[in-house]
């Protein structure tokens, strides 16, 4: 996958977009709903991974996941499925790498709804990073 | 909407995620602004106190809440509200959870990230319907039970007051001589023979009793009943009798009708004791004949109209009513092939509508429909 290619696994834009009946002002009422709220959920997780608190991991990294499933950003929710399931089962193990690996997706796709809710061209992204596959 | 009877359906949405929740909204929107009244809350607890004050058509749940997670957010919905159907929201890796939902007690299940506005609505819809059919299906079951310990009961009774009667005649023929003996044996035999008679309404009710089917045409029965009903009505009951002039004829037993007649018309009057109107009227289609009988009482809850078929059951009081007269209706209707629609609300009076297999028009489901209020309009009991 070469750079200028459309990676739907970060943001499937035409579904995103497609649900909201393509209104531009729904999409930039949603993606600023979005943008005011998940900040809040990584800092949860965070802080959860912090203090190996693996209740609050689960809930945060849930509420998190629910965003990204709405938006259809696959990687992203992967990434928070992946913690939320540490929670849920109790097992604090690589949670510092999946940490790093959610940071990683979300990076990649904070400016990717940005870019859609700014009514921007098609989306460019990186290739996937190796080494989620290989955290957990 | 076939399911609301063209009413708006009130649909909950117990949802934290508040972009999903936005989505949803947005999913809604997309349908016939008159179809759905969407309510929207974010908080179990909240969810809780409307469903507590308000009746909704359906709940969209999300099982996974800050103040309760999985089936125990299902359990403490379905026990505030268990006569309201649920779809569960689900994400795609959660869908083992859905499943377990569905034995639970939800209806169905929808994954989130996979909706759309036409999926969204046909869930419902399959919901709310599977919902009823689930509940028809219960309340058969309940009917069938019931019937089954009233059928054992009377028959017993039946033998025991068989023996009684027949002892009380070979008594009264060894002691004729004996005024004083034969009053008091006359007295039981009396009492022994109206026991009977209730031993008879549970057989009927458990459709275990005789059938004699013949041609009775419902304008007759009650045109015949006439004065009857009128003197069971008191002077402060004013009866309206409007008849169709087309011809409402119906396989059954005219003794039958009348006692339907007359256990609905007492009950009408027993819910109007301040006085009130009763009509009675019969109508035709193509297919059935029927026979409506209305009155201005007190209405039922929807509490007591779920147990009103029952055997036994009364608002009156053991002691003033037996308690058979709906249940022998119920019965009775069951065994000619008809089905009995009632309509009612607390203060705004009782509607009960029997219906019929018109003559000639071949054999009927045997359908019992239960219509219970303005808002339950289309509940249905099979038995």
């Amino acid at each position: 996958m070469n750079e200028t290619q459309i990676d739907t696994s970060v943001l499937d834009r035409n579904a995103f977009v497609g649900r909201l009946g393509g209104d531009p002002e729904l999409v930039a009422e949603v993606v600023q709903l979005f943008l005011m709220r998940y900040e809040s959920a990584m800092n949860d997780i965070r802080s959860a991974v912090r203090c190996v608190n693996l209740k609050l991991l689960e809930r945060a990294a849930h509420l998190l996941r629910g965003y990204f499933v709405s938006f259809q950003a696959q990687r992203a929710s992967e990434a928070a499925h992946a913690l939320e399931i540490k929670g849920r089962l109790g097992d604090a193990q690589n949670i510092i790498l999946l940490l790093e690996n959610l940071e990683r997706e979300v990076r990649l796709l904070i400016p990717a709804i940005k870019d859609v809710a700014e009514g921007g061209g098609p989306l460019t992204v990186s290739p996937r990073p190796t080494t989620s596959s290989a955290i957990d | 909407m076939p399911e609301t009877n063209g009413k708006v359906m009130q649909v909950l949405l117990v949802e934290d995620n508040v972009v999903e929740a936005r989505f949803l909204k947005a999913d809604f929107a997309k349908l016939n602004s008159t179809e759905v009244q969407l309510s929207w809350v974010d908080r179990l607890s909240r969810a809780l106190e409307l469903l507590y004050e308000n009746r909704f058509d359906v709940v969209l749940l999300d099982l996974f809440l800050e103040e309760s997670s999985g089936l125990e957010t299902l359990s403490r919905v379905r026990a505030v509200a268990p006569s309201t159907p649920i779809v569960v929201l689900t994400g795609l890796d959660d869908e083992a959870q859905a499943l377990e939902a569905l034995k639970g007690g939800a209806q169905d299940y929808l994954i989130k990230g996979k909706l759309d506005s036409g999926l969204l609505i046909r869930a419902i819809r399959y919901a709310i319907e599977r919902h009823r059919m689930e509940q028809r299906l219960l309340h058969a079951q309940k009917l069938e039970a019931v019937g089954t310990l009233a059928n054992g009961v009377a028959h017993n009774f039946n033998n025991m007051l068989a023996i009684i009667l027949g002892y009380c005649d070979v008594m009264l023929d060894q002691h004729s001589s004996d005024p004083h003996l034969s009053k008091q044996l006359t007295s039981i035999k009396k009492v022994a023979q109206r026991a009977t008679l209730l031993t008879r309404q549970l057989f009927t009710f458990s459709n275990r009793g005789r059938t004699e089917s013949e041609v009775a045409d419902l304008n007759k029965i009650v045109l015949d009943m006439n004065v009857l009903i009128e003197s069971m009505l008191g002077r402060n009951i004013k009866l309206r009798i409007d008849l169709t002039p087309d011809p409402v004829s119906t396989h059954s037993d005219s003794s039958d009708i009348q006692q339907m007649i007359m256990a609905l018309v007492l009950n009408a009057r027993d819910a109007m004791p301040g006085g009130g109107d009763l009509l009675i009227q019969t109508a035709r289609t193509a297919a059935e004949v029927s026979l409506r009988i209305s009155d201005t009482g007190c209405g039922m809850s929807n509490e007591v109209r779920t147990h009103i078929f029952e055997p036994f059951f009364t608002t009156k009081g053991l002691a003033n009513a037996s308690g058979l007269g709906l249940s022998t209706v119920y019965g009775l209707i069951k065994q000619i092939g008809g089905a009995v629609h009632v309509t009612s609300n607390p203060g705004l009076g009782a509607t009960f509508t029997l219906t019929f297999p018109a003559a000639g028009a071949g054999e009927q489901s045997g359908e019992i429909t239960e219509v219970v209020n303005e808002r339950d309009a289309d509940r249905h009991v099979r038995p």
